[in-house]
């Protein structure tokens, strides 16, 4: 337990610092991972097409849904936290209600290596990438009446020249769900419009290199890029979306690299506040952090020796950083300091020596000098116990309607931000045999374990520790290592 | 007949408090019996609809609140109950014994599904995270200890106190633990990672016999010995208010947020009442007699305006009590 001064810096400011734990799938071998935007829950994809959720908080499986039966290579969560899209190495797309525990929808692309996206505020919209197709993207409306096929929406960007033959690689939605992004082979953006699904229009962001993955933060309003030729780009929306005039080389605004080793970056992720950048790398389990702000690098943060990550998650608003190697989830966080003030909130850390002056009643059992203890009357200001707005929430989106979560569980409409635990409990436990016997029978039952309770039988105990009475200065007669004698402390008034 | 007048203070909430609610009229409604030893603890479903009771006979009784059938008796401890929570999703009951052991029942089955074995002397209450993958218990071993519901494996143990912990209890999206003990210390943990997080502490240090959180989590209410509740803001570490009026001395008396209409602060009394404040103007609204023993537990109903309420050995009787407001 390391214990520093009082004023340590804010647990959450700057990157995370070490590798914390690894998550216990029970067996799973995970592949990918998808934080919600709440940050209470982690969707893992494994190996046996299980989606486990993971609730962030305990760092325990919560629930295990089985839709596929292939590797997962993809998931993504829906606005309202409610459901979870996965797609799988043959091909199959389905989409699970994790309330009502149901699978919403289910089809397939029969294409391997789809990528799929859920629109960021309408919940029925999915978006699924698949760049070996004529038409690699494609929107799905969800809970449409027409129960076959979903409506297919493609978006039609060929007919533009300078990108008709190009192929979209990557795809990612702006935060608000205004537009769709789409990165093609050869360092093209094309931007289509997300309700009307049309090109709106396309930039180029560099010479002829294939943008692998964009990443848009929420907030500072970036974009980043990072492209086959190992260089991330750091753009700013605004000047993509407004300023620039179609099929123009917008300039970057920063650019990260590894210039000594030419590193080759396989999945970047930004911090909530927009102030770091991670990446991975393609050799080993090291992950690379840099200051956006100074464009310096920072530690870098190793894991095991030996494997490389096929997936990473930054938190949405913890310093916490995920990855998947290896079938494992490795998390890495900031070192916890305690304070001492948390135990003891009177107690005051001090830096050096101070020459303490001993006050003239200090140390008197009764201080007849000292005046009468003023206490300052306590103001009586209404409290409110019971609502919690949505304002307060760190995940809340700008957008968000103000709402009362309290009263939003009641009436079913708020997101799901904490998922119930389910799993099957019937088993019961096999070394106690009076476990399954019901409260007639106990009697037999306890006949036949007289010597395990030959421990428990203990003259003049209390039946209950809570019905009896149980005074502070306890009764001597009673065993020693069942109460310690109380330390001496003032005593119960009367 | 008290009038409630409000000046024109700055609330604290972004909605403005009411608090010209009008007093509540409970009645008892309901009177049922069964056990053979003392009751030490009774709560509610989380959807309203069953009563359990935890009992030192070392049985857990379920309860109608509507007609006062009992529906069920579950054993299988070896010695006596000494509290008891529900899951969310109102299928499991948590238990904690005497028996230094912690067993979960199946409400449906009627039977045991998990014990949970670790501590070292007799365990003293528990709770359930609201996602139902952890319980939390506090024991007269001076820890508390965090379970894993699907395994049975104790994945933390904190060295909380230095006397019989005698409540624990989670806020409203598990991330906080609160636990108080007998040495006066009321401490916050984060559930993550197990660290203290804040020490209450007032004044004097009167043993605290009874935590819990605020239905929003933002504010936590305790009992101690010297017959006092005080709701804190626990960010700040202030006590905002004190009620009194009863007699606490000797038992850990629950204590209850009662939201369903009126805003009110219940407990149980040792002189065999139970006693209702404004949770706002700190003044007893209500005074509530039957019982012939100390009323050691007490509960609100989540979904009405109903408080059942148990009595010690000789007394050993259950009380629904409905209300208006």
């Amino acid at each position: 337990m390391m214990v520093e001064s009082d004023d340590v810096t804010d647990q959450n400011a700057g990157p995370p610092q070490q590798l914390m734990e690894e998550i216990n799938l029970r067996g799973f071998y995970a592949t990918t991972i998808k934080f919600n935007r709440f940050g209470t829950a982690a969707a893992v994809g494994t190996n046996s097409g299980n989606l486990a959720i993971v609730d962030y908080t305990t760092k325990l499986v919560i629930m295990e849904i089985r839709e596929h039966w292939h590797p997962i290579n993809s998931i993504d969560w829906s606005f309202n936290g409610k459901l979870v899209a996965s797609s799988a190495d043959n091909g199959t797309i389905s989409v699970y209600h994790l309330v009502e525990k149901r699978t919403l929808c289910s089809f397939s692309t029969h294409t391997p290596n789809n990528v799929v996206l859920f629109h960021p505020r309408n919940n029925n919209v999915l978006t699924v990438l698949n760049f070996s197709r004529e038409n690699p993207v494609v929107s799905a409306r969800l809970l449409d009446k027409s129960d076959s096929a979903e409506q297919e929406i493609l978006y039609g960007y060929r007919h533009v020249s300078d990108i008709s033959t190009d192929v979209i690689t990557s795809i990612s939605y702006s935060p608000k769900g205004k537009y769709l992004l789409a990165g093609t082979n050869k360092s093209h953006l094309i931007v289509f419009d997300s309700e009307t699904f049309q090109y709106v229009k396309h930039f180029r962001l560099g010479q002829s290199h294939q943008i692998r993955q964009i990443y848009v933060t929420r907030k500072a309003d970036y974009m980043v890029t990072n492209s086959s030729d190992r260089v991330i780009r750091l753009f700013r929306m605004r000047s993509l979306l407004e300023d620039a005039k179609c099929g123009d080389l917008v300039p970057h605004e920063a650019k990260f690299t590894d210039a000594v080793s030419k590193r080759n970056y396989l999945f970047i992720a930004m911090s909530h506040d927009a102030r770091y950048l991670c990446a991975t790398e393609a050799n080993c389990h090291e992950i690379t952090i840099w200051d956006v702000r100074m464009h310096s690098v920072v530690q870098p943060l190793r894991g095991k020796v030996g494997d490389i990550p096929t997936d990473l998650q930054w938190h949405p608003y913890r310093s916490e950083i995920i990855t998947v190697a290896k079938g494992k989830v490795h998390v890495f966080g900031r070192r916890f300091v305690t304070t001492m003030t948390a135990f003891a909130p009177d107690f005051k850390e001090i830096q050096d020596n101070v020459y303490h002056d001993e006050l003239e009643g200090e140390f008197d059992l009764e201080d007849e000098d000292a005046d009468a203890p003023v206490r300052a009357p306590v103001e009586n200001i209404d409290v409110d116990v019971v609502s919690v707005p949505l304002d307060e929430m760190a995940w809340k989106s700008s957008d968000e309607e103000d709402v009362d979560l309290y009263e939003a569980d009641k009436a079913g409409t708020a997101p799901l931000y904490m998922i119930p635990a389910s799993f099957d409990m019937t088993v019961s436990d096999s070394n106690d045999e009076a476990e399954g016997i019901m409260y007639g029978e106990l009697a037999a039952a306890e006949r036949r374990k007289a010597e395990d309770d030959a421990i428990f039988v203990k003259p003049e105990l209390p039946s209950s520790s809570r019905s009896a009475r149980f005074s502070f200065s306890s009764q001597e007669g009673s065993s020693s290592d069942v109460m310690k004698p109380p330390r001496a402390k003032r005593t119960r008034h009367h | 007949m008290e009038t409630q007048q409000q000046q024109a203070r700055p609330s604290e909430s972004a909605h403005p408090v009411d608090s010209t609610f009008p007093p509540p009229n409970y009645q008892c409604r309901l009177t049922m019996s069964g056990h053979s030893k003392s009751i030490s603890c009774l709560k509610f479903s989380p959807d309203g609809r069953i009563l359990a009771t935890g009992s030192a006979d070392k049985t857990v009784r379920l309860w109608s609140p509507t007609d006062g059938k009992c529906e069920k008796t579950i054993g299988g401890h070896k010695l006596g109950i000494s509290d008891l929570t529900w899951s969310n999703d109102n299928q499991f009951i948590g238990t904690c014994s005497d028996d230094k052991s912690l067993k979960i029942f199946d409400v449906v089955a009627g039977k045991c599904s998990k014990t949970f074995r670790g501590h070292s002397n007799y365990v003293f209450c528990c709770s359930f995270n609201p996602q139902g993958s952890l319980i939390a218990s506090g024991s007269f071993d001076e820890t508390v200890r965090v379970w894993d519901v699907r395994t049975g494996n104790c994945i933390k143990t904190l060295p909380a106190h230095a006397d019989p912990v005698s409540a624990v209890g989670f806020n409203r999206d598990g991330t906080l633990i609160c636990s108080s003990s007998y040495d006066g210390l009321v401490r916050i943990w984060d559930t993550a990672n197990g660290q203290c997080i804040k020490t209450l502490v007032d004044e004097d240090n009167p043993p605290v016999s009874f935590v819990r959180f605020s239905p929003n989590g933002k504010y936590i209410l305790s009992a101690t010995l010297d017959s006092k509740l005080k709701l804190w803001d626990f960010t700040k570490g202030k006590c905002l208010k004190t009620y009194e009026g009863h007699k606490n001395e000797k038992y850990c008396i629950f204590a209850n947020f009662s939201v369903t209409g009126g805003k009110w602060i219940v407990s149980g009394s040792e002189d065999k009442k139970i006693y209702i404040w404004n949770l706002q103007t700190r003044e007893k609204v209500q005074v509530l007699e039957g019982h012939n023993d100390t009323v050691i537990a007490t509960d609100c109903n989540p979904t009405q305006n109903m408080i059942a309420s148990a009595g010690l050995e000789h007394d050993n009787l259950i009380k629904v009590w409905t209300s208006d407001t």
